[in-house]
């Protein structure tokens, strides 16, 4: 049986639609005049402090900046009421009420002392919108010929993507132009490391001023493909130092796309494969937040991806990119298409900045633990829900929900911490050779092969924070399999389903020391058997399950 | 093995004769981290990073485009299909450090390799100048295979997807 892919779906896109009006606002700021503007991560209204000279050297590129004073405006930001995402009435058509609950949030916090980093192809920290938060000279370009400016400035019309993120998360409220952020008087950091795509680059990004940023906004990873993409060791090495070192010990936090995979790809019988996001090595690590996305009506989009490594959703676009988020534009503008799982990204980094904020003593795992059990149930009858005697339920679709920011700030102000790395426990890694055979299926389905491994006293977690699964399997087309991790209390985590890829051969890349990651397990136990069960659940190639390991993090 | 490619992109790879056709046997290698990570060589393209973004989705070219020079790469790709993520070195190395390795440590380990240091990437990273090309891939290994590091990996440019 072979499977040719049909058309692909377009996927979530890039494309800069500036809304009608944003010549006048460009206008606007051309006209503007004044001393300057508020800029920094105190904000404050009224402030104002000089913009630092040094713009980057833009030869070659379509876009040139000056350094131009915005007005200090005052009063509601004029397409807040299309931000469905901060405070969804239904104005789009979906469901009041499915949104991040920012407004709630407001009353208790906007942000401030707090920094968001955002690591993306560029950022445009001179927007009206973004510079008032931008904090001087804190940013970073790392485009070839401007590398080491604190203007990480767009070229080209499609360096458009940070700058979008950049306006979700942190866009200043209440200045009487554009789009509130959802922490809109937090500090605003751009790192155009994805200007480049080096490894260097994203290591010394994610790396980049640990002592003063809270959150470490990413969205962007591995190319939704089906593939098996690894994470380099570059990449852990920093999150690890990030963790350890970031914000004076409490451990940076990091935030990432689960991805966009939903139906990659379809087969000539319109069958539907979809990438799960245990196949993306950046979103498979204990200090990685994973976001999923969920639309106006709170429903998994086409494009979601599942996995047991999910934490939390937060809103972005539909299925057929009709309904989207509304933020910042280049050149000034706004823009009503950003869609995909980078939207959802900057509303939990935009919530994170929120706790900070009201709590700067939490440390990374406070802020991960806090973040799954404030989250809110959407999508209530969904089947994918699993209640735990542990912890929250959990979906495989959803994580742990849709983050609600009022929650989360109410729970952060009073939250009793866990601790930091230093005070993470680890048990294993556990490790097994079952060198067992994968058969195909037969007339009677499937067939699961299953080896397990028993944690004893040994282990002295009591309360489970995250567990690490490590595969090996030598097969001629690895996706045909499906992995599933089945813990002694019998919750299971669907640690990745058979699929196809694009190419001949092994296609979809070897499952060679492969580590999924899996939040599945919050709160749980530790001791007992712990199964791990394999399945060849794809007609032809066979192959053979080597080995694994299980590793558990918790207090 | 089956054959799953798109049916569109197999059949524009019959007519160009076959994409797959450039993909050479394994022939190098790079460590990522401890683990020893083979690489194919993909002759089919080449990766230029002369431009002035650099940068993005317009490294990779068809090999007959380019003519070759100091800011040219040669194009890997991870495993033996034709669709495998690909990778190219547009110099520098990434070397780790023993944790907590003082400066006159770190100079004279430098200096020993004669490592020309370009910028640290957090407390024990470091990134060190090495030319494009397998320049970089070869001394990269050698680092890593001297002992003195605890890693030593080229500065890989790999597409990374705005989601």
């Amino acid at each position: 049986m072979d499977h040719n892919r049909l058309p692909s779906r377009p996927g979530p896109g890039r494309g800069a639609r500036a809304l009608p009006w944003a010549a006048a606002l460009i206008a606007l700021s051309l006209a503007g005049c004044g001393g300057g503007s508020s800029n920094g991560a105190t904000g404050g209204g009224g402030v104002v402090t000089p913009l630092p000279t040094g713009l980057p050297d833009q030869t070659g590129c379509t876009y040139q900046y000056t350094l131009t004073a915005w007005p200090n405006g005052s009063g509601v930001d004029p397409l807040l009421g299309q931000q469905w995402h901060l405070n969804n009435t239904g104005q789009t058509g979906g469901t009041a009420g499915e949104d991040v609950r920012a407004v709630t949030a407001w009353a208790a916090t906007r942000g401030l002392g707090v920094r968001i980093a955002v690591v993306d192809d560029a950022i445009e920290v001179l927007h009206q919108d973004l510079e008032p938060n931008a904090v001087t000279g804190a940013s970073f370009s790392y485009r070839t010929a401007s590398l080491g400016s604190a203007y990480p400035l767009p070229c080209a019309p499609d360096d458009d993507h940070g700058t979008a993120v950049a306006g979700v998360a942190a866009a200043r409220d209440g200045n009487a132009v554009g789009v509130s952020g959802v922490a809109p008087r937090a500090g605003l950091v751009g790192y155009s490391a994805l200007a480049t795509r080096f490894d260097a680059d994203i290591a010394d990004a994610l790396s980049r001023g640990l002592a003063d940023n809270g959150v470490y906004n990413n969205s962007w990873g591995s190319p939704d493909d089906g593939m098996v993409n690894p994470a380099e060791a570059t990449f852990r090495t920093a999150i690890e130092a990030g963790l350890a070192n970031g914000r004076g010990g409490r451990g940076a936090v990091y935030v990432f796309p689960a991805g966009n995979g939903g139906c990659y790809a379809l087969d000539s019988a319109g069958q539907c494969y979809t990438e799960s996001s245990g196949l993306d090595g950046y979103v498979n690590h204990r200090g990685v937040i994973p976001v999923c996305a969920v639309d106006h009506r709170g429903r998994w989009p086409v494009y979601g991806e599942p996995g047991a490594n999910l934490l939390v959703c937060a809103p972005s676009s539909d299925d057929n990119d009709a309904v989207n988020i509304t933020t910042t534009g280049l050149r000034s503008t706004y823009r009503s298409d950003f869609n995909g799982t980078s939207a959802s990204v900057p509303m939990v980094s935009g919530v994170v900045a929120l706790m900070l904020s009201v709590n700067p003593t939490l440390t990374w795992r406070d802020v991960r633990l806090i973040l799954a059990q404030t989250a809110r149930r959407n999508d209530a009858t969904d089947t994918e829900w699993v209640a735990s005697a542990f912890g929250p339920a959990f979906s495989h679709k959803y994580g742990f929900g849709v983050v609600d920011a009022a929650a989360a700030v109410t729970a952060a102000r009073t939250w009793a911490s866990v601790g930091g790395s230093s005070a993470q426990k680890s048990c294993g890694p556990y490790n097994r050779t079952p060198n067992r055979a994968l058969p195909d299926p037969t007339g009677a389905g499937p067939a699961t092969v299953e080896d397990s491994v028993t944690v004893g006293g040994e282990c002295t977690i009591t309360r489970i924070e995250y567990v690490e699964v490590t595969f090996t399997a030598a097969h001629s087309y690895s996706g045909d399999l499906r992995v599933r991790l089945v813990s002694p209390n019998g919750l299971v985590s669907k640690l990745v389903d058979e699929r196809v890829c694009d190419g001949g051969g092994d296609a979809c890349g070897a499952y060679s020391n492969w580590t999924f990651g899996s939040n599945r397990h919050l709160g749980e136990g530790t001791s007992g058997t712990w199964r791990l069960q394999v399945t060849d659940a794809q007609a032809q190639d066979t192959g053979t399950w080597q080995s694994w390991s299980i590793r558990l993090w918790g207090r | 093995m089956r054959n799953r490619t798109f049916l569109p992109q197999a059949l524009l790879a019959l007519l160009l004769g076959s994409a797959a056709a450039g993909l050479n046997a394994q022939q190098r290698y790079w460590y990522d981290g401890d683990v020893r990570r083979p690489l194919w060589a993909d002759d089919t393209q080449v990766a230029d990073f002369s431009g002035q973004r650099g940068e993005k989705s317009r490294v990779l070219k068809p090999a007959t485009l380019v003519k070759g020079g100091a800011l040219t790469s040669p194009v890997f790709r991870d495993g033996p299909g034709e669709k495998s993520r690909s990778r190219a070195l547009p110099g520098g190395v990434v070397v780790t450090l023993a944790p907590g390795t003082d400066e006159a440590r770190r100079t004279a380990l430098f200096a020993r390799h004669a490592l020309e240091p370009v910028r640290a990437l957090g407390a024990d990273m470091w990134l060190v100048a090495a030319a494009p090309g397998v320049a970089s891939l070869d001394l990269a290994n050698r680092l890593h295979e001297s002992g003195d590091f605890r890693t030593a990996a080229p500065n890989w440019w790999q597409p990374r997807a705005l989601k």
